[in-house]
């Protein structure tokens, strides 16, 4: 009975841990993503738009951070002119490595891709 | 008999250590989110306001002078950034509902023209502009935040509502002040 209750208290904290980490580590991950995004849009508000060496970068920065299957439909790539919106929108499934490591646990948390949607607007200044 | 009730008290303590965690990682869940939201919020706000930050080029060739020469259209401009920035829908609200459970309202948008020793504020009050000229303000008028006014401002501030542990519902408000400087 002593060893039985120890072991379901022992399992239930570490699912509880397991779930709390896999959602801070994907919130993590989306706030890099932010972050880049918010580097490319400032990028954007200078030029007028994202340029192909921009988008190049930005698709390899966002490959680094665990993005796949990126999609930038929507974004502006050609030059909005003074004042008009420059718009950036990154669409793609966030690769995360399961916070628990290889084990029985992975089983019940094994979907580890997560769709994320990145919209950014400002206005030219070129 | 002794040994039955030293077990019950053991599945008792255990219960009771599993519920304290659980009420404690949420509540650490929780201010995660808080954090989240605020920076989201603070970062979306800050970038609505440098998008509606449109100055008049002709006024800056001329005068050298950082002038927001239509109010109406950069309010326009700030209304379609944050509502993009912020990810919401035709209702003026999140998807994500763990951010901002209801709708966003602007409560306020000022923008500040300095011309000269002059300050000129287009205050939109729920979509309605007053406009008027505080001659001599440079040095003397504050943003509704209490910053200085020291060069072409734009300052905003909104109201959202955001559910907290057990569904208590928080009213949330955040303000921005950006100022436009020429290199």
């Amino acid at each position: 009975m002593d060893m039985l209750s120890v072991g379901i208290s022992i399992i239930a904290l570490s699912i509880i841990m397991i779930c709390c980490l896999n959602i801070m580590q994907l919130a993590s991950g989306k706030e890099e993503v932010r972050q880049l995004s918010r580097q490319y849009i400032l990028r954007m508000e200078t030029i007028g738009y994202l340029t192909a060496a921009d988008k190049t970068q930005m698709l390899h920065d966002l490959e680094e951070l665990g993005l796949e299957d990126v999609d930038l439909t929507g974004t502006t790539f050609t030059d909005a002119g003074y004042g008009n919106p420059v718009i950036l929108i990154i669409q793609g499934s966030l690769h995360m490595q399961n916070a628990a490591g290889d084990n029985l646990l992975n089983m019940i948390f094994e979907q580890q891709t997560y769709k994320i949607t990145i919209k950014r607007m400002s206005t030219a200044k070129n | 008999m002794i040994r039955k009730q030293e077990g019950k008290i053991e599945i008792i303590v255990s219960v009771y250590w599993i519920l304290i965690l659980t009420i404690l990682l949420a509540v650490f869940m929780q201010l995660l989110q808080f954090q989240a939201t605020k920076s989201y919020v603070e970062d979306a706000l800050a970038a609505s306001n440098l998008a509606s930050a449109v100055i008049d080029i002709e006024t800056y060739g001329i005068l050298h002078e950082l002038i927001i020469a239509d109010p109406d259209a950069a309010y326009d401009l700030y209304k379609e950034a944050l509502k993009i920035n912020l990810d919401l829908n035709d209702y003026w609200e999140n998807t994500n509902k763990a951010i901002m459970t209801g709708q966003v309202e602007i409560l306020e948008y000022v923008i500040y023209n300095v011309r000269g020793e002059d300050v000129e504020i287009h205050f939109f009050n729920a979509g309605v502009r007053s406009s008027w000229t505080v001659y001599g303000g440079l040095g003397s008028v504050t943003a509704q935040e209490g910053t200085l006014i020291e060069t072409t401002s734009i300052y905003s501030r909104i109201g959202f509502p955001v559910e907290g542990i057990m569904g208590v519902l928080i009213d949330a408000r955040k303000e921005n002040l950006v100022d436009i400087k020429s290199e």
